[in-house]
């Protein structure tokens, strides 16, 4: 084999090598039913991240005032909640709603439902704490999040708001 | 009146504790049960490790720890002060057995004593309604929560004399409305 078809076949297998390697956020956009429109879109955690090196500051640095003093408590219940074990935390029921959060394995679920609406999210503790403790001031970046993200997999947001319905998932 | 009565033994349960019972090596929960009856029925559960409860006291800014504002415990329309506090249970802390605090209003009579080594707290409802509180604080904790200087109360310490704890805390009845409030080894 020569050189030039070795640097070649390397240049079109290693690509695909890291595509069938890497994790994907695959963000799934169901509007207005099932006769609606839907988007799926697959996104390389790699790639975004690497994207996310390049974007504009606003982006690479997500900013809120509000941030810099919820941090210090956000990092400490990130890093308390790694020592819980499976636990129902809270739960509310209300007429028309019904809340809970609760500790499964590893992850933070959160549940809301409500007439016509219902809100799923699940995330690994240990991966809200990275993305506390690599964030600094009021400014979270992105990039950290889909760090964590490559610690995941499965499901982790699904939102049903009547006809629409939103999942974003990790695989 | 209710929802007052609710923030206020919420708020106490994270600051005081129950008359207690033992020491344990494993990890103390407190529960926080509200449930309501009638029209607008809704239960709220909250379980929580002290420990988390404890590193989040640390780090929670001064106006968010409910009825502790600038320094000051507020009961409803009387405001003591942290140092007020803090003076009348230094004197009354060697006194024994007293009623130290007593406020009668309209509809409603508070009254903190102390008997044994324990904290009495009972809030009553004067108006004709169902409604009942009864805290019991163990002396050490209220060391704890008032060892600070300045008009800062030590939650942090109260918090840790919580973790040798265990029992009911709180109980209201208040018409429609049940608050418990304990600390057990059950997640």
């Amino acid at each position: 084999m020569t050189p030039l078809k070795a640097v070649l076949i390397a240049a079109l297998v290693t690509p695909l090598a890291l595509a069938a390697m890497a994790k994907y956020v695959i963000v799934d956009v169901r509007e207005g039913g099932p006769e609606g429109t839907r988007l799926i879109v697959p996104v390389p955690i790699m790639l975004a991240q690497i994207a996310a090196r390049f974007a504009p500051q606003e982006v690479r640095h997500l900013r809120d005032p509000e941030l810099a003093g919820q941090m210090p408590l956000l990092r400490v219940v990130a890093r308390e909640l790694q020592q819980v074990g499976a636990a129902d935390l809270v739960r509310i029921e209300e007429k028309d709603e019904t809340v809970s959060i609760v500790k499964s394995g590893g992850d933070l679920v959160i549940e809301v439902a409500e007439p016509g609406e219902q809100v799923y999210v699940r995330f690994p503790v240990a991966a809200l704490e990275q993305i506390f403790e690599n964030s600094h001031g009021d400014c979270l970046h992105p990039a950290a999040v889909l760090g964590a993200l490559r610690e995941t997999s499965g499901e982790l947001v699904h939102v049903v708001d009547g006809d629409d319905e939103i999942r974003i998932s990790v695989w | 009146m209710r929802k007052q009565l609710i923030a206020f033994v919420m708020g106490a349960a994270l600051l005081l504790a129950p008359a207690g019972r033992l020491a344990a090596q494993s990890t103390p929960w407190i529960h926080i049960h509200v449930q309501e009856q009638g029209e607008k029925a809704s239960k709220v559960q909250v379980n929580l490790p002290l420990a988390l409860v404890q590193a989040v006291a640390g780090v929670l800014p001064k106006d968010v720890a409910g009825h502790i504002k600038e320094g000051k415990i507020q009961l409803h329309n009387t405001d003591l002060t942290v140092a007020d506090l803090r003076r009348i249970w230094q004197q009354l802390r060697t006194a024994g057995d007293a009623e130290f605090v007593s406020v009668e209003e309209k509809d409603q009579r508070v009254r903190i004593a102390r008997q044994g080594d324990r904290v009495r707290i009972n809030v009553d409802d004067l108006s004709g309604k169902e409604s009942r509180v009864r805290v019991e604080v163990p002396v050490d904790v209220v060391d704890a929560l008032l060892e600070g200087e300045g008009s800062e109360l030590n939650i942090q310490a109260a918090i840790q004399q919580l973790q040798n704890k265990r029992g009911e805390l709180v109980q209201v009845q208040d018409g429609e409305t049940n608050v418990r409030i304990w600390i057990d080894e059950k997640s």
